[in-house]
């Protein structure tokens, strides 16, 4: 699905993303995790082409996409979301749901867009301006607007961070249905109950490269996961 | 082209004396931009009300250009100041064009108030006349002067930002303003006397360009131009970078009235810029965003 | 259809007009629908797209340009050749776009300000094809009813494309560059595409626009085809009327008409400053135009009705994928 190889990326001195390598399987739902500043987010942006790596080779579906533009990552099939959430604001979320889809008749798109809005819950709002909606309602609608592209693969960036309990199980919820349709997931999060639920491998960033993979309760009892992890500055 | 080391040497220190003053010029425009993310569309117009206070004190008043530069400065200060508290602090953190659009149209203001004040025609400051030899080239006194000037300006603003407390203040508002607040820098106040400031430093460069080049109240348009492709040039929110490209736009300059044609000079800044833009769009020091 | 009917009375109205006005009425809507087409040309890469340009006026003298020398050297037709001048602007436009709208923002807004003085000065220094700052002389137009259907011919076009394009998956490809190009970038939106086919058309148009004012005033000169008042103008009337709206550009010509008649009129000392006041009042008082204030009373329908109509009206189930 997802094929990373020796990713680099330096910004001046510091080795943001220092040869990360990893695989996603596809059809599976995988976390990343890390502590702060670990590499995670900026290995979404290379991945995405939203930066340029210095070293490594990025493949998707068997495809060298290294250095590609982010709207062209994008067509292939491969979709992200933003840690806060990145909606056209003067736009009502049923056209922030409808702009870049190209496929399709626009009656066709429009269904869909209702289709999907229905699915996270925001039938009610589809004629709203997106800076009206609350901070949950904007992480719906960009989760629901990325899959308008019908992806094979979604980065996420903290799609539970800063959105009540109740709500992330939601979100979980529609994780994992969209998983079972075959939809693959690679989910940056800091809620370890959540993510370890949800993810069925698990990916362990530090100091910009993967120190660890597996399932989850098998990463948690990793010693080098615990002292990256919890040796340092969390408790 | 012939290779003709006396004129080359000659037109190069034209450039790097032009230089200096599109250094000072550009200088109030980007340490604006740097602590309010703001180009200050006007500041050409607030260039030109400098150059024509110290015009009038020299005519009506028969003050020395270099005298009535710190009281026009001074004047122009003020002016910054209280546009920042009456226009700017309103539009600034909501949408970034709005306060562009504001800064233009206080430009249109100004120079039609320029217009009404001090009419329509092109006026110079013919204050210093005659040359000085140096080491076989020729250096006009009014440009020496009006270059030394500049440079002694644009070293005292550099060393002002680096080692006084309220420049460290400017400096920490530029990078970091949320930072700057909690570490107990009055951020409002910071930004007035910035304002203030880049427009005291544009009334200065119009004064001294005032010295060496005639103007008239529709002059400022140009002049922002200038220092615009100055700091596209350089690289934004560089100040070594505008230094840089002071520099390449003013040997450009004078090279290219030389070898090409006059016109060609006064475009050359925006060639440059295109050519800028299309090989290494962050400038060539630059490393910000835009 | 009644809308129909209505573009088609309007159409008529407008075309019906040189039958019963005389010259000087006619000069008066002429430079209206100018100024008016202007403003639609430039609402689509500002107000649309949200790249401001303070320097279009470059098209328009280009236009102006181009249709003199081929009316003077070549004999060619006016219409011919301010339709010419259109598509040279046009051609000119795709490189010129493709390195200024790498920037962004304020720079944008300066460069191409930048880039229309540099214009002006090729104009004056390009002597055997511009006659400098003399300028070129044209044979004088004595029947001015051509001139005003073809600039209300154009003003029409420009509603009409407008209308479209604020009712179009593009129309909706460009708000979203506006609201956020990175994510427009990151949805699979080609934003480099998108923003060079809006500066085609926000070129096309002043430069068809500028070929007719060159026809209709019969003389181009460096300062005038390159006028940074022609760019105000039509700037704050889009700003006036509402920027990125279908209605706003020609409400805020016709404000700006208005105003011009009755206010500036008496006071031309202060001309350029009355406009500088303008702009101000209006961002900080009026930011999303008269167009905003004209829906909020219910004396215009909100735009981008498509989505909605087809939201209210959905495909049958069984037609729909998944």
């Amino acid at each position: 699905m997802l094929h990373v190889e020796g990713l680099e990326k330096r910004f001046g001195g510091l080795r943001a993303v220092d040869g990360a390598t990893f695989r996603l399987q596809p059809g599976v739902i995988t976390a990343l995790i890390g502590p702060n500043g670990s590499g995670k987010t900026t290995t979404f942006d290379l991945i995405t082409g939203n930066v340029r790596p210095n070293a490594g080779v990025v493949r998707f579906e068997g495809r060298d996409i290294t250095g590609l533009s982010p709207w062209q990552v994008a067509r292939l099939g491969l979709g992200r979301t933003f840690q806060l959430p990145r909606l056209f604001g003067e736009m009502t979320v049923l056209e922030n749901m409808t702009a870049a889809v190209r496929e399709g008749t626009l009656r066709e798109v429009v269904h869909r867009a209702l289709k999907l809005l229905d699915f996270v819950g925001l039938t009610a709002h589809a004629d709203a301006p997106a800076s009206s909606l609350s901070y949950g309602q904007r992480k719906l609608t960009e989760l629901a607007r990325v899959l308008m592209l019908r992806p094979r693969l979604v980065l996420l960036d903290e799609p539970f961070a800063g959105v009540n309990p109740t709500l992330a199980r939601a979100i979980a919820d529609r994780l994992l249905a969209l998983q079972r349709q075959g939809t693959t997931f690679l989910v940056i999060d800091h809620d370890m109950p959540l993510v370890m639920g949800l993810a069925e491998t698990v990916l362990v960033m530090d100091m910009g490269s993967v120190i660890a993979a597996g399932a989850p309760k098998d990463v948690r009892d990793d010693p080098r996961v615990r002292e990256a992890y919890f040796g340092t500055a969390r408790p | 082209m012939l290779w003709e080391p006396v004129l080359w040497g000659q037109l190069l220190i034209h450039g790097v004396m032009l230089a200096g003053l599109y250094g000072l010029l550009a200088l109030g425009l980007n340490l604006v931009f740097g602590v309010m993310r703001v180009i200050n569309f006007a500041h050409g117009e607030l260039v030109m009300l400098g150059a024509f206070l110290t015009f009038w004190g020299y005519t009506a008043l028969g003050l020395h250009p270099l005298v009535a530069l710190p009281f026009s400065a001074a004047v122009l200060f003020g002016v910054g100041w209280a546009l920042q508290r009456l226009l700017m602090e309103r539009v600034l953190g909501g949408q970034p064009m709005a306060a562009l659009l504001v800064t233009f149209g206080l430009s249109l203001i100004i120079i039609n108030v320029g217009l009404l004040v001090f009419g329509a025609d092109i006026r110079s400051i013919p204050v210093v006349s005659g040359s000085l030899r140096v080491a076989g080239f020729v250096v006009p006194k009014a440009r020496g002067l009006a270059f030394l000037t500049a440079v002694a300006l644009t070293v005292a603003t550099v060393a002002f930002l680096r080692w006084t407390a309220f420049g460290r203040a400017i400096r920490a508002t530029a990078q970091h303003p949320e930072v700057a607040i909690t570490c107990g820098v009055d951020v409002r106040r910071t930004r007035l006397v910035t304002f203030g400031l880049g427009a005291a430093l544009g009334a200065a460069a119009g004064s001294l360009i005032m010295l060496i080049l005639p103007m008239d109240p529709q002059s400022g348009s140009l002049l922002i131009l200038k220092a615009f492709a100055v700091i596209i040039v350089g690289g934004l929110g560089s100040v070594a970078g505008s230094l840089l490209g002071a520099l390449v736009l003013g040997i450009a300059e004078v090279f290219g009235s030389f070898f090409i044609a006059t016109v060609f000079g006064e475009v050359m800044a925006y060639v440059l810029l295109l050519l800028v833009l299309l090989v290494r769009p962050a400038g060539l020091l630059g490393i910000a965003e835009r | 259809m009644p809308r129909a009917l209505l573009v088609g009375l309007a159409l008529a109205g407008a075309g019906a007009v040189p039958l019963v006005a005389n010259n000087y009425v006619l000069s008066v809507l002429i430079s209206l629908a100018m100024f008016t087409g202007l403003a639609y040309a430039w609402n689509i890469i500002s107000g649309y797209t949200g790249y401001l340009s303070f320097g279009q006026v470059t098209f328009f003298g280009v236009g102006a340009y181009t249709a003199a020398v081929l009316i003077i050297k070549l004999h060619v037709a006016w219409p011919l050749a301010a339709l010419a001048g259109g598509l040279l602007a046009a051609l000119l436009s795709l490189p010129l776009g493709w390195i200024m709208l790498r920037l962004r923002g304020p720079y944008f807004a300066i460069g191409m300000l930048g880039l229309s003085r540099i214009a002006e000065r090729i104009a004056f220094a390009w002597e055997p094809v511009t006659d400098g700052g003399r300028g070129l002389y044209l044979p004088p137009v004595l029947d001015l009813r051509a001139v005003y259907w073809a600039v209300v011919l154009v003003a029409a076009a420009l509603v009409g494309i407008t209308s479209l394009l604020d009712n179009s998956r593009f129309g909706l490809r460009l708000l979203a560059i506006r609201e956020d190009e990175g994510g427009a970038d990151n949805l699979g939106i080609n934003t480099t595409l998108a923003k060079l086919q809006a500066f085609v058309l926000s070129a096309f148009f002043p430069g068809v626009l500028g070929g007719i004012y060159a026809w209709h005033v019969s003389y181009v000169d460096p300062v005038t085809a390159f006028a940074t008042q022609i760019d105000l103008t039509a700037i704050v009337a889009v700003l006036l009327g509402g920027a990125g709206t279908v209605w706003g550009p020609l409400i805020g010509g016709v404000t700006l008409s208005v105003l011009a008649e009755v206010l500036w009129a008496r006071f031309p000392f202060i001309h350029t400053a009355l406009f500088g006041a303008l702009v101000i009042v209006t961002v900080l008082f009026l930011p999303k135009g008269l167009a905003d204030a004209f829906r909020q009373r219910g004396w215009l329908a909100p735009g981008r009705a498509f989505l909605r109509r087809l939201a209210a009206r959905p495909a049958p189930l069984e037609a729909a994928p998944e």
